[in-house]
């Protein structure tokens, strides 16, 4: 049953599932209901250390060398019991300086230093290809064996061999589209992965049980339960020798892989990966401090009782103990328990590739090529608009070199090899990061030239003692190498250098190259001085706990930008949706305003260099903002001078503003005082110059006719008399004028003599009408009058009022001529005031004239070529006086067509209030 | 005496108890044949104390201060006297 | 011969006046309410000389004048402005609207007689 095909579709169909949780946890990630925000899935994700070097591996080594396949489990135990003041320090640095990888975290410490960055990049890419070969070595074993069900056949063994390379190189080209698929198909600013976490935590559960079903399998099926797996095996003095510890004197080693691995669960890429860059909750650690120390105690009860088991069933040695874990089920017919022992297998294989590949390519991308390229000038990058694109094609082929690198050391070199063996040399070359990393973060007077120098003396070193002997251990060395050093010098054999001899290599490696690491590292950093940066970037790391918690801590920088040239840098590794998306997150929680900032504050430079840092690292995000910005960093005395000398500019500056504004607006005011006294004056002088020809033109005639009537004395009577009464009628017209624009002249400037007193408005009305008659007199017009029998009493000028009603019934006769006119005049009692109206017959005011007649001198013009009656001032003269009495005069169209002039005249207030009482 | 620095006290205890525990010399005293309930000596003592020490660490953890920061007593002190170690 | 005469002014008994008084002097007197009815009977048959009020319904005086000396046929009209504006800005405008002459109201009816007749070439008496 369990034939290829079905093999390759359960891989493949696991995983599809894989990506499928990956997928699902990007896609909670975006709607901000983070999958993996609890402390059990971190926890898992960090299991990711346990590889197929543990699930195959341990048994392999188990099997050759008893318990020292453990010292590598109990080193990052120890490491997480200090994770109070070491993890969590890294933690929080990472998360407050954006920091995206392990190379960056360095080159970041000391100084944003791209040299150190690209250093560590190659140190890790170097350091981690065998480990990737590893794995690709131990799936392609596991399937090929697997495949031979249902027999158990070792791949070296096998006639038709050269499948395995090939199966090798489709493995790493798979592994190479799944990394791909997780973790680059976007730039994310913080570099979170929260789908590829998600699907790592999943591996992890999924190797854990695959790998306890085995064990279980083996103890308690294969026999009868630990105690009698250890007697069985007790009675073979070649195996009890694996019971122990150093029984041949082997435990020098036991220390190095303690202090190994205890370097190696920060160091490793992948490892910093998951648990600083990764990290979600820096709370998350208190359960992560003793889980994960439990989840490797759980993997690893079964390694030894397997690797017995293995041991025990497959006494002729046909079999390589690192298959145990798969073949033990595939020998006893166990079909399912075998293909989940592969899945599980392929599980911790692809959990570690997927993981390191992201890791190592963002490195790559970040610390090695983009900074070559930015600083390639003629390629122009910086002037480059979008160059996402660009990052993400720099991953996604580091991506595929990497795995190439890791198939071709498999195919060179890694056949000969155990498993366990090859990864220890990853472990070794990681371990160099150690001391920069943690003096870094404890010790301020690191430099960067010491971190440097230090580095490259470990790299050296671990490439003489470790790297080159195992290219010479596969035959592209010459042995010779080895055996009697480099052209017969001793001294310099690699594996006991300067004749310390009686170690093993991993020691002894280990030994010379933390010796020179140190070394030049604690030398350096006391001789030489740091430059400002190092010494800013020291405390920031040191100090990181006292600098942070609530909130960010703010640089000195002096320098100048704008919001907009910001904005436009981070959109172009970032993506313009997202820029926006954390540019206005970061307004809003401080209430600004980038529309009105155009000026970029140090706190907002910060931000976005953080920003850019998670996506092209620290020390190439500081070269774009640089660019973008004009400025550099100072210290705090600097500072402080600067802010005192600026506060004292700023107060000068403010009250000089002041006055100047002060004086704009008495500048406003009397500017607009002006106008209005200019434009009363051109008023003035229209309303002279209009009274003056009002004046003058009856004049004319007067003077005209007596000139006339003195120089002739020979016109006849009838020419006379006519001339004559013109002369009076003018001479009247003009008094009338004359006592107009006196009254309204007195009435405007508040003059006027006025002789208020409560009188009976319809005794009034009537003396009115009874001056009026005279108009009447050669008028066909008839008068009708209309009062009700009371009026209340008003308190008035009597003679104005009469003034008033007088002037409107002659208005009202004047331009009413018909045959049939007729003049009405009304009276209505209202609550608070009586109304009286004078309403004709006549042509009527039209519209536009209604509010124009009660201007000065304004009258409604009948036709074109006749001058109208009158002076122009009545209306104008009654306004004001029944203004004056507090009413309110109109005019409107009557019913018949002609004119309706109302005035209303408020009542006595203690008459209205008695009559509103009754 | 506060919760933070006890809490560094006792992790670093820890540490030292573990390496020792872990590593010779101190893995040797039991790295003989003698077996117990069946199983290695060695092979138990060692999980054992593995099991032993991630069950301390839990319990420290269970019982720590915030990482990195002193108490607000001591917080203020550090604050005015940045001499001073912060917690 | 007598010499031709358009008086152009609203008010009647100013009207009446001058055309009492220039008929008198021997002038053939036409008149014309205001500044469209001035032009259509300047159109028609050109007087020797205008009496041209200024303060006129629609079109004033001074407008009326320009429109006149912008004809050159009506070179030969001379024109009187009347008005009862007095100050100097405005005889000023008016003499550079192209009038002849510019009294101001009230005026002397010998004086402005005497007036008209020079314009046209009369003999004084």
């Amino acid at each position: 049953m369990l034939q290829s095909w079905v093999i390759l579709l359960v891989s493949l169909g696991y995983l599809g599932l894989l990506f499928a949780i990956a997928y699902y946890g990007d896609k909670r990630a975006d709607a901000r209901r983070s999958l993996i925000n609890n402390p059990y899935i971190y926890t898992l994700s960090i299991a990711v250390y346990a590889t197929s070097w543990t699930f195959y591996g341990s048994v392999g080594r188990a099997a050759s060398s008893g318990l020292d396949f453990l010292p590598i489990y109990l080193g990052p135990t120890l490491t997480f019991v200090a994770w109070w003041f070491l993890l969590t320090k890294i933690i929080r640095i990472t998360k407050a300086n954006r920091i995206t990888s392990i190379a960056d975290f360095i080159a970041s410490r000391y100084g944003k230093s791209t040299m150190l960055g690209g250093l560590v990049t190659v140190i890790a890419v170097v350091g981690i290809t065998p480990y990737i070969a590893l794995q690709l070595k131990a799936v392609s074993t596991s399937l090929t064996v697997l495949m031979q069900y249902p027999s158990v056949v070792m791949p070296s063994a096998m006639v038709d061999a050269p499948v395995i390379p090939d199966t090798a190189l489709m493995v790493a080209m798979a592994m190479a589209v799944f990394a791909i698929l997780f973790g680059t198909r976007h730039i994310d600013a913080s570099e979170h992965h929260e789908g590829m976490v998600a699907a790592i935590a999943f591996e992890s559960i999924v190797k854990l049980i695959a790998f306890l079903a085995v064990g279980l399998f083996v103890t308690f099926t294969l026999h009868d339960g630990f105690g009698d797996l250890f007697r069985k095996a007790a009675q073979d003095p070649e195996l009890t020798k694996l019971f122990t510890v150093g029984a041949d004197g082997s435990y020098g080693q036991w220390i190095t892989l303690t202090v190994l691995s205890m370097a190696a669960i920060i160091c490793l890429p992948r490892q910093f990966h998951v648990a600083a860059v990764e990290n979600v909750d820096e709370g998350h650690l208190k359960k992560a401090a003793w889980l994960f120390p439990l989840y490797l105690l759980l993997i690893n009860i079964f390694v030894l009782p397997i690797a017995l088991g293995g041991l025990l069933y497959f006494s002729n040695g046909s079999v390589d103990a690192d298959t145990f874990v798969l073949t033990l089920p595939m020998a006893e017919q166990r079909e399912g328990l075998a293909l989940l022992a592969f899945i599980g297998g392929l599980s911790a294989a692809t959990g570690m590739v997927i993981v390191a590949a992201i890791a190592l390519s963002t490195m790559v991308c970040n610390d090695l090529v983009m900074p070559v390229l930015l600083r390639l000038t003629w390629l122009r990058l910086t002037e480059r608009g979008d160059l996402t694109g660009l990052l993400l094609a720099v991953r996604r082929g580091s991506i595929i070199l990497i795995l190439l690198m890791a198939y071709g050391y498999f195919h060179f070199i890694g056949e000969s090899y155990t498993l366990v063996t090859i990864g220890l040399l990853s472990f070794a070359a990681v371990a160099q990061f150690a001391p920069a990393m943690i003096g870094g973060i404890f010790w301020k007077g690191a430099t960067a030239a010491g971190a440097f120098v230090g580095l490259c003396a470990g790299f050296v070193v671990w490439v003489y003692t470790l790297l080159l002997p195992s290219f010479a251990l596969s035959g592209w060395l010459p042995v010779s190498f080895i055996e009697e050093g480099p052209f017969g010098i001793a001294l310099l054999k690699p594996y006991a250098l300067f004749g310390l001899a009686g170690f093993d290599y991993l020691s002894h490696s280990l030994f010379w190259s933390m010796l020179a690491n140190i070394g030049a590292y604690a030398g350096l950093s006391l001789v030489r001085r740091q430059s400002a940066l190092e010494r800013v970037q020291a405390t920031r790391f040191v100090d990181v706990f006292r600098l942070t918690g609530a909130s960010g801590e703010s640089a000195f920088w002096r320098g100048s930008a704008t919001v907009k040239d910001l904005r436009d840098l981070l959109a172009r590794f970032v993506g313009k949706r997202r820029t926006d998306r954390a540019l206005s997150a970061y307004a809003g929680a401080r209430g600004l305003n980038f529309g009105k900032q155009r000026e970029a504050d140090s706190e907002l430079v910060n931000f976005a260099e953080r920003l850019l840092a998670g996506v092209i690292g620290s020390a190439s995000a500081r070269v774009m903002v640089g660019s973008v910005a004009k400025g550099e960093v100072v210290g705090m005395e600097e500072v402080l001078a600067i802010l005192h000398e600026t506060s004292e500019v700023i107060e000068y500056s403010h009250r000089v503003e002041q006055k100047s504004r002060e004086l704009e607006i008495a500048t406003t005011e009397l500017r607009a005082a002006n106008d209005r006294l200019k434009e009363l004056d051109r008023l003035k002088d229209d309303f002279l110059s209009t009274i003056s020809h009002e004046l003058r033109t009856p004049l004319t005639s007067i003077r005209s006719f007596s000139e006339i009537l003195f120089d002739r004395p020979e016109l006849d009577d009838d020419q006379r008399a006519e001339f004559l009464g013109i002369i009076i009628r003018e001479s009247e017209r003009l008094t009338r004028l004359i006592d107009q624009i006196l009254d309204l002249a007195r009435m405007e400037a508040g003059h006027m003599d006025w002789r208020m007193a409560d009188i009976d408005p319809r005794a009034t009305i009537e003396e009115a009408v009874a001056a009026s008659r005279g108009l009447f007199a050669e008028n066909p017009t008839r008068l009708d009058i209309d009062l009700p029998d009371e009026l209340p009493v008003v308190h008035v000028d009597r003679d104005r009022l009469m003034q008033v009603i007088v002037n409107l019934i002659s208005n009202a006769v004047k331009f009413c001529d018909r045959p049939d006119g007729w003049v009405r005049l009304t009276a209505e009692v209202r609550p608070a005031f009586i109304q009286i109206t004078v309403a004709d017959n006549g042509p009527g005011v039209p519209e536009e004239a209604r509010e124009v007649i009660f201007e000065r001198f304004r009258q409604v013009r009948e036709t074109l070529t006749q001058k109208p009656h009158g002076t122009g001032l009545g209306l104008a003269i009654c306004r004001q006086i029944i203004d004056f009495f507090g009413g309110r005069i109109w005019v409107e169209s009557d019913t018949s067509g002609g004119a309706r002039f109302s005035f209303t005249i408020p009542t006595s207030v203690r008459m209205a209030m008695a009559e509103g009482a009754e | 005496m506060n919760r933070a620095s006890i809490t560094r006290e006792r992790s670093v205890a820890l540490l030292i108890a573990g390496l020792l525990l872990f590593n010779p010399p101190l893995l040797l005293v039991f790295a003989g044949d003698s077996s117990l309930f069946g199983a290695p000596l060695s092979f138990l003592y060692l999980f054992a104390a593995w099991a032993g020490v991630i069950l301390l660490v839990a319990v420290i953890a269970r019982r720590s201060a915030p990482p990195g920061e002193a108490d607000p007593q001591s917080r203020q002190q550090a604050a005015n006297d940045p001499g001073q170690s912060g917690g | 011969m007598a010499h031709s005469m358009l008086v152009v002014e609203d008010e009647p008994n100013v009207v009446l006046s001058l055309r009492v008084l220039m008929e008198r002097a021997g002038f053939d007197v036409r008149v014309a309410g205001d500044g469209t009815a001035a032009l259509r009977e300047v159109e028609q048959a050109p007087p020797d000389v205008m009496l041209l009020d200024v303060m006129l319904p629609e079109r004033d005086g001074y407008d009326v004048c320009r429109t006149i000396r912008a004809n050159p046929h009506w070179n030969g009209v001379r024109i009187v402005m009347l008005t009862a504006k007095g100050r100097d800005a405005d005889r000023d405008r008016g003499l550079a609207a192209g009038a002849d002459a510019y009294v101001t109201k009230p005026f002397s009816t010998r004086d402005l007689v005497d007036r008209v007749k020079t314009l046209v070439g009369m003999e004084q008496g």
